[in-house]
């Protein structure tokens, strides 16, 4: 039985690492390039599937001046931060006065606006794929 | 420290911290392309082109930050004053090192709010450090120190012992430099996103700090913690001399 249990948990496990390898792959090869210029829910939409729809809204540069977004894949074994080129959607802050980034630029807004810069990372900051307009 | 350092400290406005309310510091000129610079005895300079790359100068004992900071002086200053006449554009460039020589390179204007670095070296540089502006005057915004998002830049190449990202906001500068590169590693992967936990931790304290500078400032030093828990020293420097960096996190 114990023998049984083993190769079932070995099993599950190489099914997993496959399944991490698969998604890592397919986030080096995915073609970022094509998204950029484009709205952000766009390239959402053909991301491969895993990701964490909870969106963590950030800055770009500094607190008060734009925003970006990252998402996770689950653990953080791969994330996509995307930063936007001039906002149409959104109102750039400048107001001296701190706002949590949520508060600033909400999600909905953010994500009709036009991918500038996309980075893929895993690990130690490791970038696995990036594209920029500039 | 060059001509144009001292002139450009002169417009920066008041020490960390203090926003002026009135007119003074670069912040009451922010629109002006040629503020006037009375305090420092040498003629008024807004944007001043700067060469690619300046004239390097041979590393000299002092911190790493200090340093680069040296070595990338005029051309800061310089491009914080062309930030803020572009609407708040950043800038950014790379310090390298080439048979023991430090000189900056890869000067490239960003977006609105955020800076594509050119890592691009030529053969036998080394890269030593990033850097970039937040061109922020003082009336609408506080010169904010790094963003996390700027945390995340410096760790795309914070594989070496004393690389360094270098900040310049006008009034001071700030740094983050690799200390320990293994308690790096171990931190940025119990933080991977870093996003979400900094932006907690930030608005846990806006509520203490009115001044956003001091706001990103105290986020960073209990963010980062010891040396010995993240692998990474922060630091920053003020006007007049902002090439005297101290060490902000334990």
């Amino acid at each position: 039985m114990r023998i049984i249990i083993l190769i079932f948990l070995s099993f599950i496990s190489t099914l997993n690492c496959f399944a991490q390898n698969q998604l890592e792959s397919d986030l080096q090869n995915f073609p970022l390039a094509n998204y950029l210029n484009k709205p952000i829910d766009s390239l959402i939409a053909h991301l491969p599937t895993g990701y964490d729809t909870l969106f963590v809204v950030g800055s770009a540069g500094n607190i008060n001046k734009g925003a970006s977004i990252q998402i996770n894949y689950a653990n953080y074994q791969f994330w996509l931060d995307i930063f936007i080129t001039s906002p149409q959607f959104i109102t750039v802050q400048r107001d001296a006065r701190y706002s949590s980034v949520d508060t600033a630029w909400p999600l909905q807004l953010l994500r009709k606006e036009k991918v500038g810069r996309v980075t893929i990372f895993k690990g130690d900051y490791l970038v696995i794929n990036d594209a920029s307009v500039n | 420290m060059t001509v144009a350092a001292y002139c450009a400290t002169s417009l920066s406005g008041d020490v960390a911290g203090n926003k002026p309310g009135g007119s003074g510091g670069a912040g009451g000129n922010s629109g002006g392309s040629n503020p006037s610079c009375t305090t420092c005895g040498v003629p008024p300079r807004g944007w001043v082109a700067v060469d690619d790359v300046n004239d390097p100068i041979s590393p000299v004992m002092d911190s790493i930050p200090g340093i680069l900071s040296r070595v990338a002086d005029t051309q800061m200053d310089s491009m914080y004053l062309k930030g803020l006449e572009s609407n708040f554009r950043e800038h950014g460039f790379v310090v390298v090192r080439k048979n023991g020589m430090v000189y900056t390179k890869n000067l490239k204007i960003g977006l609105q709010s955020t800076v594509d670095i050119n890592y691009t070296l030529a053969s036998g540089e080394e890269l030593l450090a990033y850097g970039h502006i937040h061109s922020e005057d003082t009336v609408n915004f506080y010169r904010t120190s790094f963003s996390v998002e700027d945390l995340i830049e410096f760790n795309k190449n914070a594989t070496k012992l004393g690389f360094t990202a270098i900040l310049e906001v006008g009034n001071a500068r700030y740094a983050f430099v690799v200390e320990d590169l293994a308690k790096k590693t171990a931190f940025n992967v119990a933080k991977r996103g870093h996003k979400k936990s900094f932006y907690q931790l930030l608005n846990s304290l806006s509520s203490q700090y009115s001044n956003g500078q001091l706001l990103t400032e105290e986020t960073w030093i209990q963010y980062l913690g010891s040396v010995s828990l993240s692998g990474i020293g922060f630091y920053k420097s003020t006007a007049p001399d902002k090439n005297n960096f101290i060490k902000l996190n334990p």
